[in-house]
C-alpha cells in the first residue's frame, strides 16, 4: 500500500477558538500531499476519537492553545486506547504552550511529538513523513 | 504503527458490526487492489439493500448541513446512515483538505451515523470506483441509507450520480440568475430540488425553477418537487424525507430501481474490465517503452496521434491474428 496517502485528523479539542494555526498547518500538510480531515472547533474527546476511527487516519493532530491540554490530550489518548485504536495512530499536539515537565508527561501518556507555536511547517511535514517512512510531495 | 491486519479477522469483525473494522476495510479497498478483491469476494453475499442518495450543489449551498439534518432525522426514525463526503484533491500535490465534518457536529456522535471523507484523487482506482466500493461496503455493513455528498463537476461526479437512486440538488437564494442552474446540466439529472437558506429568500428562485421544470420533459412520469429548507434549523427535513420516499416508491413501481442497479453494475464492470485489460496489456507488451518513442515522433510532427496509437497497438493486433490463425 505504498501509494496510500497519509490521512491526518486535525482536531480542535475543548473551548479553544484559535483556528489559524490549525488551518495554516493543514494547508501545509495538504500541499505536501496529505489528506487532512478537519474537525472544526469545540470537539469533545469522544467526537475526536469517533472521527479518528471512522476516517481511519494515520495521525491524530490535537491543536490546542487554551491551556487545557493536560486534561484534554490524555483524555483523547485514553479514549483512543479504550476504542482499540491506541496502537494504530500517532498522536501529535500543536499550538500547545507546555511547560518542560508537561512535555515529559504528555509523551509518557502517548503523545509522539509536540509542536509549539512558531514551529516551522516544513519541520512538521518532514517529521510526519519520517514517521511513516515516506517522502513528501515536492 | 501496527502492521496490517489479518484479513480474515478483519472481515469477521466487520460482520460483527465493528466500526473500526469498517474503517480499515474501506482504507484497504481504496488502496490495495489485492486486498480489495479478497474483501469484496468475502462480503459478497451480505447485501442489505441500502438506499443510495446523491446530494450535490455548489459550495456553500448547505449540502453538509442538510445531510447532517437528514441523517439525524433518519436515525430518529430508526434508520442507520452512511455518509460519503467527497472533496477535491489538490491538483498539484494530491493532498486534500476535507472539511465537511465541520457541519456535521450532531452526526459525529450519533452511533447510527457513519461518516467517511473521501478525496477525489485519493484512491488507486479513481473516484467513481472508490465511492462505488464504499457504498458496497456500507451496504454489506447493513446501513439503511447512504448519503453521498459531492460538488458535482466533471466526469467522475457524473458516475457518482449514476450510482445514486435519488439525486438531490441543493441551491440557495444567492444563486440569483436561475440560468446558472440550467447551465450546469443538472436539471436533467436532479430528482429533488432543495432551496436551502429559505430564511434569506428563495421565492423568485422557486418560481424560476418551476418554470424551467415545466418546460423540461419529465423522466418517466416523475415531476421533481422543490423543497424549501433551512438546514441550520432542521426546517423542511420532514418534507425532504417525504419527497425521497415518494421518489423511491416511484422508482420501484416503474421498475426504474432495478434498471438503475443494473446500469450501475454494467458501468462499474466495464470500467474495471477496461482498466484491468489495459494494465495487463501495458505490462505484457511494454507499451510504455513504445509510447516514449512514439511521443517524439508526434512532437516532431512526423506522425499524427491516431496513427501513433495504431502503431503502439500493432504488436497486440499481430498477436491476436496469430492466435486466430491457430499459432
Amino acid at each position: 500500500m505504498s501509494k496510500k496517502r497519509i490521512r491526518f485528523l486535525m482536531a480542535k479539542p475543548g473551548l479553544d477558538g484559535h483556528t489559524r494555526g490549525a488551518i495554516v498547518v493543514s494547508m501545509a500538510l495538504r500541499d505536501a500531499g496529505i489528506e487532512v480531515i478537519y474537525t472544526g472547533l469545540h470537539q469533545t474527546p469522544e467526537q475526536i476519537v469517533n472521527a479518528a476511527i471512522q476516517e481511519d487516519v494515520d495521525f491524530i493532530g490535537l491543536s490546542i492553545l487554551s491551556g487545557a491540554h493536560m486534561t484534554l490530550i490524555p483524555r483523547v489518548i485514553q479514549l483512543a486506547k479504550e476504542n482499540g485504536i491506541g496502537e494504530d495512530k500517532f498522536i501529535l499536539a500543536g499550538g500547545t504552550i507546555v511547560l518542560p515537565e508537561e512535555i515529559a508527561e504528555l509523551k509518557q501518556a502517548g503523545v509522539q511529538e509536540i509542536f509549539g507555536p512558531g514551529s516551522p511547517t516544513k519541520k512538521i511535514v518532514d517529521y510526519i513523513f519520517s514517521l511513516v517512512g515516506k517522502e513528501p510531495e515536492s | 504503527m501496527k502492521e496490517l491486519d489479518d484479513l480474515d479477522e478483519l472481515i469477521q469483525r466487520f460482520l460483527n458490526q465493528d466500526k473500526y473494522a469498517l474503517a480499515r476495510v474501506i482504507t484497504l479497498v481504496e488502496n490495495d487492489p489485492e486486498a480489495a478483491r479478497t474483501i469484496l469476494r468475502n462480503l459478497h453475499g451480505y447485501s442489505h439493500g441500502s438506499y443510495i442518495i446523491g446530494v450535490t450543489g455548489s459550495s456553500g449551498a448547505g449540502k453538509s448541513t442538510l445531510i447532517n439534518g437528514l441523517a439525524g432525522f433518519l436515525t430518529e426514525n430508526g434508520y442507520t446512515v452512511g455518509v460519503i463526503s467527497v472533496d477535491p484533491s489538490s491538483p498539484l500535490s494530491g493532498g486534500a483538505f476535507l472539511g465537511d465534518r465541520i457541519r456535521m457536529r450532531e452526526s459525529i456522535l450519533n452511533p447510527k451515523v457513519y461518516i467517511r471523507s473521501v478525496a477525489s484523487k485519493g484512491n488507486t482506482g479513481g473516484l467513481a470506483s472508490a465511492v462505488y466500493d464504499i457504498s458496497v461496503l456500507y451496504d454489506a455493513f447493513g446501513l439503511d441509507y447512504i448519503l453521498i455528498e459531492t460538488v458535482g463537476a466533471g466526469q467522475s461526479e457524473t458516475d457518482i450520480f449514476n450510482l445514486s437512486y435519488t439525486i438531490i440538488l441543493v441551491t440557495d437564494p444567492s444563486i440569483g440568475d436561475s440560468v446558472q442552474v440550467q447551465k450546469a446540466g443538472i436539471l436533467e439529472i436532479a430528482d429533488i430540488f432543495v432551496i436551502n437558506k429559505s430564511d434569506l429568500g428563495g421565492d423568485f428562485l422557486k418560481v424560476n425553477l418551476n418554470m424551467m421544470l415545466e418546460s423540461a420533459p419529465s423522466i418517466n412520469g416523475w415531476y421533481p418537487p422543490i423543497i424549501r429548507t433551512i438546514a441550520t434549523e432542521n426546517e423542511g427535513i420532514t418534507e425532504l424525507f417525504q419527497a425521497i420516499q415518494a421518489h423511491a416508491k416511484h422508482l420501484e413501481k416503474s421498475g426504474k430501481l432495478d434498471e438503475k442497479k443494473q446500469e450501475n453494475i454494467r458501468h462499474r464492470l466495464q470500467a474495471i474490465l477496461e482498466s484491468s485489460l489495459y494494465q495487463r496489456i501495458k505490462d505484457k507488451f511494454s507499451i510504455s517503452a513504445t509510447l516514449e518513442q512514439v511521443l517524439k515522433d508526434i512532437l516532431s510532427g512526423s506522425k499524427d496521434i491516431y496513427s501513433a496509437a495504431d502503431e503502439i497497438l500493432q504488436p497486440i493486433v499481430n498477436k491476436f491474428e496469430k492466435i486466430d490463425n491457430g499459432n
